[in-house]
């Protein structure tokens, strides 16, 4: 069995019909939810899979894809998701999230996550304050320092924020692997609500340090690059899905590789971002059925490390 | 270095394919028909080069000069900023490009200063980014498949403006060539990358254009010299 993103979605006329054409106020989380896993710090309950912004939702001021992109959105929503998460690095995506939001009517379950990136301390309240104008929200969910840039000076401003009641909750992030050592330290001797990390079938090295004293503080992780920007699907799309990947019900590559992370009991949400409302509901899916036990994934990664 | 040794190239795509080429084919819808103008303009200068008319260089030069500041405005500022934050950080270099060639023009036409003499192969290696300025993008985006619209053009996109600038500075007979090349030959580096992440037919054409714009004034400059030595 051959199945990949397109493999999978003709498979599934039901999930391609899904309506694209109607954006209004979306519905509620559809009957086949995902999964919650709580929040260590409040013991909030999130879906397992959010929405990631990096390179798809930057559009520009493109009316068609600003269009496309508010589909994405509401499909998110309609499909149980909550978390949306972006960065002033990643062009105009929130702009182009709080385009969807306005459209649909700022649904309440919404989840704002974005991030603070500037070296210049003095600049965080401003970016703070422009963020906010582009979600066209009043308080975020969650503010993270992007890639720990100037995170002491960061820190300190977020947590005045929260103390403040303006944001939630306090994170910080990194990707594609890089200063963990440094992560690490900053977990273990400063009190944060999220920490964001790259972690994927192929990148396991959280789970040696960052997963297991992200359980041991109690601090929520988001989980990005959980394809590696698709290149994990386009990689392992033309090979037979394993025999197993039936029985915790992954119809797709796409919906394996997803379901390998999230089952990882330290991981609170995983963010795919995608283009594509069929992606949306085929991620979400993921979340919704059963989870490979610690068993499958090690034969997961054994599937994996063969091709 | 330890903050930027896990990136690849790649990490540094900020939008997709699909939104650089609608950049292009909203640009396009919003300026037309100015285009059809912009490279009227542009071939008739290509003809006064090729007569070696005593006004080729001051009028082209000007030409260049509008052709970047309305880069300037409708490109970096007024789309491509939008998907990339470095277009802020752009656009003034492309303004001093515009001023440095309106200078360049004031003063060519002050002193009546002609095209520089060039031995053939050099003045085939100059006309070509010329050419390429004028004519390559639009028709690489209808043989790529694209459409004529999603085409760069001259004076609108910055990519055939810096491959065209670097044509006619190479035929400048003064040493100030080298200086008004560095900030096209800059982009046609950074486009030729950003368009070879996009997996684009196109990403090669700055590169070569520079190239060959470069070797042309070189081998130019050595032609003079060897001259001025007999």
């Amino acid at each position: 069995m051959q199945v990949g993103r397109r493999g999978f979605l003709q498979g599934a006329g039901a999930v391609a019909a899904f309506g694209i054409a109607g954006i209004g106020r979306p519905a509620v989380a559809a009957a086949n939810a995902p999964l919650l896993r709580a929040i260590p710090s409040t013991g909030e309950k999130l879906p397992v899979v959010g929405l990631g912004s990096w390179i798809t939702f930057n559009v520009g001021n493109d009316p068609v894809l600003l269009d496309e992109s508010a589909n994405v959105v509401a499909a998110f929503f309609a499909n149980g998701g909550r978390m949306i998460d972006s960065s002033p690095m990643y062009g105009s995506s929130q702009n182009t999230i709080g385009y969807a939001l306005k459209k649909l009517g700022y649904p309440d379950n919404s989840f704002a996550a974005d991030k603070i990136w500037t070296a210049s301390p003095g600049e965080g309240p401003d970016q703070f304050s422009q963020t906010r104008s582009l979600w066209g929200v009043e308080r975020m969910d969650l503010m993270q320092i992007h890639n720990l840039l100037s995170w002491r000076e960061h820190l300190d401003m977020l947590n005045g924020l929260k103390a403040a009641g303006k944001i939630r909750y306090v994170g910080i992030t990194t990707s594609h692997g890089r200063r963990h050592q440094e992560l690490e330290r900053i977990m273990t001797e400063h009190p944060l609500d999220f920490v964001q990390l790259t972690y994927n079938v192929m990148d396991r090295e959280p789970e040696q340090r960052l997963l297991p004293l992200a359980r041991e503080r109690g601090i929520a992780v988001i989980v990005n690059r959980p394809y590696r920007r698709g290149e994990l699907i386009s990689r392992f799309s033309g090979e037979p899905l394993p025999p197993f990947a039936q029985d915790i019900g992954a119809r797709s590559w796409a919906q394996l590789l997803l379901k390998f992370i999230i089952a990882h009991p330290a991981v609170t949400c995983a963010i795919p971002a995608t283009t594509k409302t069929e992606h949306v509901k085929e991620n979400l899916d993921a979340a919704a059925g059963h989870l490979p036990d610690a068993a499958t994934r090690q034969k997961i990664i054994d599937y994996v490390d063969q091709l | 270095m330890q903050t930027w040794s896990g990136y690849s190239l790649s990490d540094f795509l900020l939008f997709s394919p699909r939104v650089y080429e609608r950049l292009f084919v909203l640009l396009n819808q919003d300026l037309w028909p100015a285009q059809a103008a912009f490279i009227a303009t542009g071939l008739a200068i290509f003809l006064l080069v090729l007569r070696r008319h005593t006004l080729a260089l001051p009028l082209g030069l000007l030409a260049l000069s509008f052709a970047w500041a309305n880069v300037t405005i409708v490109f970096f500022l007024g789309r491509y900023q939008a998907i990339n934050w470095l277009g802020t950080y752009l656009a003034p270099f492309a303004m001093v490009q515009a001023a440095g060639l309106l200078l360049l023009a004031i003063a060519t036409w002050r002193r009546g200063v002609l095209l520089r003499p060039m031995p053939h192969v050099a003045l085939w290696l100059a006309l070509i980014p010329l050419l390429l300025g004028l004519l390559a993008y639009p028709a690489v985006a209808v043989l790529s498949g694209r459409g004529i619209e999603a085409g760069q053009v001259i004076a609108t996109g910055a990519d055939p403006t810096a491959v065209a600038t670097l044509g006619l500075l190479a035929f400048v007979p003064s040493r100030l060539r080298w200086l008004g090349m560095i900030i096209p030959a800059a982009w046609c580096g950074f486009t030729g990358l950003t368009l070879w992440l996009l997996e684009r037919p196109d990403a090669i054409i700055a590169p070569l254009a520079a190239v060959s714009a470069l070797l042309a004034a070189t081998l130019s400059v050595r032609s003079a010299s060897q001259a001025n030595a007999d």
